[in-house]
C-alpha cells in the first residue's frame, strides 16, 4: 500500500532528473501527436483497431482454437498455459529436449510478468536479452521501466559505466554511437551462438496460425533466425482475425509508441526454417479473470504501445519503477489490479483523472474511466487507504447538511487565520506538506453573493 | 486433450461478452498520389536512402566507392547476379556473419512506412537481411503501393514460412532517446528502385 507514493516520493527528490525525465518523454508524446497527424483517418483507425478487438474479445475462442488449428497444421508446436509456473515449465521444457543452454530473447512483457528469466536462470539456462534497452536492465539486475523504452530511467553516463563494467568500454565513454556499437559485437557473439531464440508476439493472425513481431533493433530476427529453435510467448489477447487487420494495427502501433510511421521490422512468422523447430505458447494468467469483468475486460485489447505513459503527467514525474508493476503508467494501473488487488491498490489512485491516457490510447481504452472504477473496487474491498476513507467520509457528512457545512466552513476560515502554524501544517495536512495553502478568504462564496445580490 | 487448452477456453466461454460483428474496413484513399516519390521521401524520414537503378550499376567499382575496398559482397537479386561469394541454405552462421553488403530483391513497397517486403523465396537463408552489415534491397517502381492496408490486401502473409516489412536501417533510442543506426542488424539500407 502507498508503495508507488512512496517511491515516487524517492524518485523526485532530484529535481533536475525528474524535469529530464519528463521532458524525455513528452518529446515522444509529441512525436507521436506529429506522425498522427499526417494521417487523415487517424481517428477512423482508433475506431476501427477498437473495434476489431471488440469483436476478438467476444470470439475469442473461437479465434484461439482457429489460430492453433492452422499453427499446429503450419507445423508449429502449439503450447497453452494457464499461469506463469505453467508458462515457465513449457519454455524449460523445450529447451530440456533440445539440449539448449543458451537463449536469447527478445523483448516480451509477456515473460517479464512471469518471470521466465529468472526460473531459467534457476534452472541452468543462460538468458541473453538482445534489446539494448532490456539488455541494459538486464546487467543492472532490475526491471524495465517502460514497455517500449525499458531504459528511460538511465542517463548515458550510466549506461557508460555499466558497459565499461560488463563490456569493456573505455571508462567514461558516454557516447550513445559508440555504447550502442559496443553491445552490437556483445550482442552478435550472443545471437550467432544461441541454442534457442524467444520473442514476444504483437499479434497473431487466427486465419494464418502465424505470429507477427514487430521490432527497430532487428535483435529478435537475429536470434530467431540463428537459432534452431524458435519461440513465441503470446496472451490470448494478442490475436487478430485476419491477416488484412495488420494494416489497421501496424499503422497505429508505431505512430503512438515512438512517432514511427511503422518499426523497421514487422516480421511474419507462420512455418520454421527447415529442420528447426518454432514453438508458440499461448498464456492465460489472469486474462480470463480480466474478461470476466465488465467494467475492465476492454483493458485486455491493449497493444503495448506505452503512448499512455509517455502522456501521463503522474508516470513521467515518477518513473516507471514507482509502479513496482511489469506494465507500469496508466494501463499497468488498470490491468495490475485484476491480478492482485490487495498488492495494488493504490495504483488506481496514482492519477489525476486527467483522461491524456484514454485520448492518446490507439485501441480506444477508456482508461482514465477505468482508474476510477477500480477507485470503487478498491473502497468496496475496504483496501482504501485509512486516511484517504475517513478524510472522504468527514466529507461526505458535513456536505450532507448545509447548516453542517456552513458553521464547518466558517470556522474552517476562522482556524486558517488564527490559528498557529504548527496546528495546520503537520503530517495529517499531505497538501500542506510541500506547498504552501492559499491564503483562507474573509467570507464564504454564499455571504459575498448574498451581499452583492442585496446591492 | 490438452487439459489446460480446455480449462483456457472454457473460461473464456464463461467469461466472454456477447459477440458483435467486425467492422467493415472501408478502402482509405492514400494520403499522395505520387506514389514512387512519396515511398522515396519517406525512405529518407526513416534513415534510410534510395537511388535508380540506371544510376546504381552495382559494379565491383560502385561498391568500392560507396562502401569500401575489400568487402564481402553477396547478391541474390537474379537481375544483379553477383557470383564472387555464393551463399546458399548451407552456407554456416559465421560465414554469413562476415557479409558486408547484400543485395536482395523486394516483392512490395509501401509509400506510407518506407516498408520493402521480403519473404523467404527471396533470400537463400532468412537471416541474410539481418546480419548483413548493409544491406540492399531492389524494386520495381510498380511495385511501390501507397498504403498499408493496399500491402495488405495484395500480399499473401503466409504463403512462405517467413516474411518481413523491412523499413529502413537497423536503430535504437535506448540510449538517452538518442537516435543511433546499426543497432544489430544492417547499419544502412538502401532502396535501389528499377523504373
Amino acid at each position: 500500500m502507498n508503495q508507488h507514493a512512496t517511491k515516487a516520493k524517492a524518485f523526485i527528490q532530484d529535481e533536475a532528473r525528474t524535469n529530464w525525465h519528463d521532458e524525455a518523454l513528452w518529446f515522444i508524446r509529441a512525436k507521436r501527436d506529429q506522425a498522427t497527424a499526417l494521417v487523415a483517418e487517424w481517428e477512423a483507425l482508433r475506431e476501427l483497431a477498437s473495434g476489431i478487438k471488440d469483436h476478438v474479445l467476444g470470439n475469442l475462442d473461437q479465434y484461439l482454437e482457429q489460430f492453433s488449428e492452422r499453427a499446429i497444421a503450419n507445423g508449429v508446436q502449439v503450447h497453452w498455459a494457464r499461469d506463469a509456473r505453467e508458462h515457465n515449465q513449457i519454455v524449460l521444457g523445450i529447451l530440456q529436449q533440445t539440449n539448449a543452454t543458451r537463449l536469447v530473447k527478445s523483448k516480451s512483457m509477456l515473460t517479464e510478468e512471469c518471470g521466465l528469466s529468472d526460473y531459467l536462470v534457476e534452472n541452468g539456462v543462460s538468458v541473453v536479452d538482445t534489446d539494448l534497452g532490456e539488455r541494459i536492465i538486464q546487467l543492472r539486475e532490475e526491471p524495465p521501466s517502460h514497455i517500449v523504452l525499458p531504459a528511460i530511467h538511465l542517463k548515458k553516463e550510466e549506461v557508460g559505466e555499466l558497459f565499461h563494467e560488463h563490456l569493456g568500454t573505455p571508462a567514461g565513454l558516454s557516447d550513445p554511437t559508440q555504447l550502442t556499437e559496443a553491445a552490437r559485437h556483445h550482442l552478435r557473439d550472443h545471437l550467432v551462438g544461441c541454442d534457442a531464440a524467444l520473442t514476444g508476439v504483437n499479434f497473431a493472425i487466427a486465419e494464418t496460425g502465424g505470429v507477427v513481431v514487430c521490432t527497430n533493433e532487428g535483435n529478435a530476427d537475429m536470434g530467431v533466425h540463428s537459432a534452431p529453435v524458435q519461440i513465441h510467448c503470446m496472451g490470448i489477447e494478442k490475436i487478430i482475425p485476419r491477416a488484412q487487420d495488420l494494416g489497421i494495427f501496424i499503422r497505429v502501433l508505431a505512430r503512438s509508441a515512438t512517432g514511427q510511421p511503422s518499426t523497421v521490422y514487422t516480421a511474419h512468422h507462420h512455418r520454421p526454417r527447415p529442420g528447426t523447430q518454432m514453438h508458440i505458447v499461448i498464456v492465460d494468467n489472469g486474462r480470463t479473470e480480466q474478461l470476466g469483468r465488465p467494467d475492465f475486460r476492454n483493458s485486455l485489447k491493449c497493444i503495448r504501445c506505452g503512448a499512455c505513459m509517455n502522456t501521463c503527467p503522474i508516470y513521467r514525474r515518477s518513473g516507471g519503477h514507482s509502479y513496482g508493476t511489469t506494465v507500469p503508467g496508466p494501463i499497468g494501473s488498470i490491468l495490475t489490479p485484476g491480478f492482485d488487488l490487495k498488492q495494488h491498490a493504490d495504483l488506481p489512485f496514482a492519477s489525476t483523472l486527467c483522461g491524456s491516457c484514454s485520448d492518446v490510447c490507439p485501441v480506444k481504452i477508456n482508461i482514465h474511466e477505468q482508474l476510477y472504477q477500480w477507485r470503487q473496487a478498491v473502497v468496496e474491498a475496504g483496501l482504501a487507504d485509512p486516511a484517504k476513507v475517513q478524510t472522504l467520509n468527514l466529507s461526505g457528512a458535513i456536505l450532507a447538511k448545509p447548516w453542517w457545512y456552513r458553521i464547518t466552513g466558517r470556522l474552517a476560515r476562522l482556524a486558517l487565520r488564527w490559528a498557529p502554524r504548527w496546528l495546520v501544517y503537520n503530517r495529517w495536512n499531505t497538501w500542506g506538506q510541500d506547498r504552501e495553502l492559499p491564503p483562507a478568504p474573509r467570507e464564504s462564496f454564499q455571504d459575498w453573493y448574498r451581499k452583492k445580490h442585496k446591492a | 486433450m490438452n487439459p489446460s487448452r480446455e480449462a483456457i477456453l472454457a473460461r473464456i466461454r464463461a467469461h466472454k461478452p456477447s459477440p458483435v460483428p467486425p467492422p467493415e474496413i472501408p478502402a482509405f484513399a492514400p494520403a499522395r498520389e505520387d506514389t514512387v516519390a512519396w515511398f522515396q521521401a519517406t525512405l529518407e524520414a526513416v534513415g534510410a536512402t534510395w537511388a535508380w537503378a540506371e544510376d546504381t550499376p552495382l559494379s565491383p567499382e560502385w561498391f568500392e566507392k560507396h562502401y569500401g575496398a575489400g568487402l564481402r559482397i553477396v547478391g541474390v537479386d537474379p537481375d544483379w547476379a553477383i557470383t564472387d561469394n555464393p551463399v546458399d541454405s548451407q552456407t554456416p552462421l559465421a560465414e554469413l556473419n562476415k557479409i558486408d553488403v547484400a543485395v536482395i530483391p523486394g516483392k512490395l513497397g509501401v509509400a506510407e512506412n518506407g516498408a520493402v517486403w521480403v519473404d523467404e523465396t527471396c533470400v537463400p537463408q532468412r537471416i541474410l537481411p539481418f546480419i548483413t552489415q548493409h544491406l540492399i534491397l531492389t524494386l520495381r517502381a510498380n511495385q511501390i503501393v501507397g498504403t498499408l492496408h493496399q500491402a495488405y490486401q495484395q500480399l499473401a502473409v503466409a504463403e512462405t514460412g517467413f516474411s518481413i516489412f523491412i523499413a529502413g536501417p537497423s536503430k535504437t533510442a535506448d540510449i538517452e532517446q538518442a537516435l543511433v543506426k546499426g543497432a544489430q542488424g544492417a547499419r544502412t539500407t538502401l532502396v535501389v528502385i528499377k523504373s
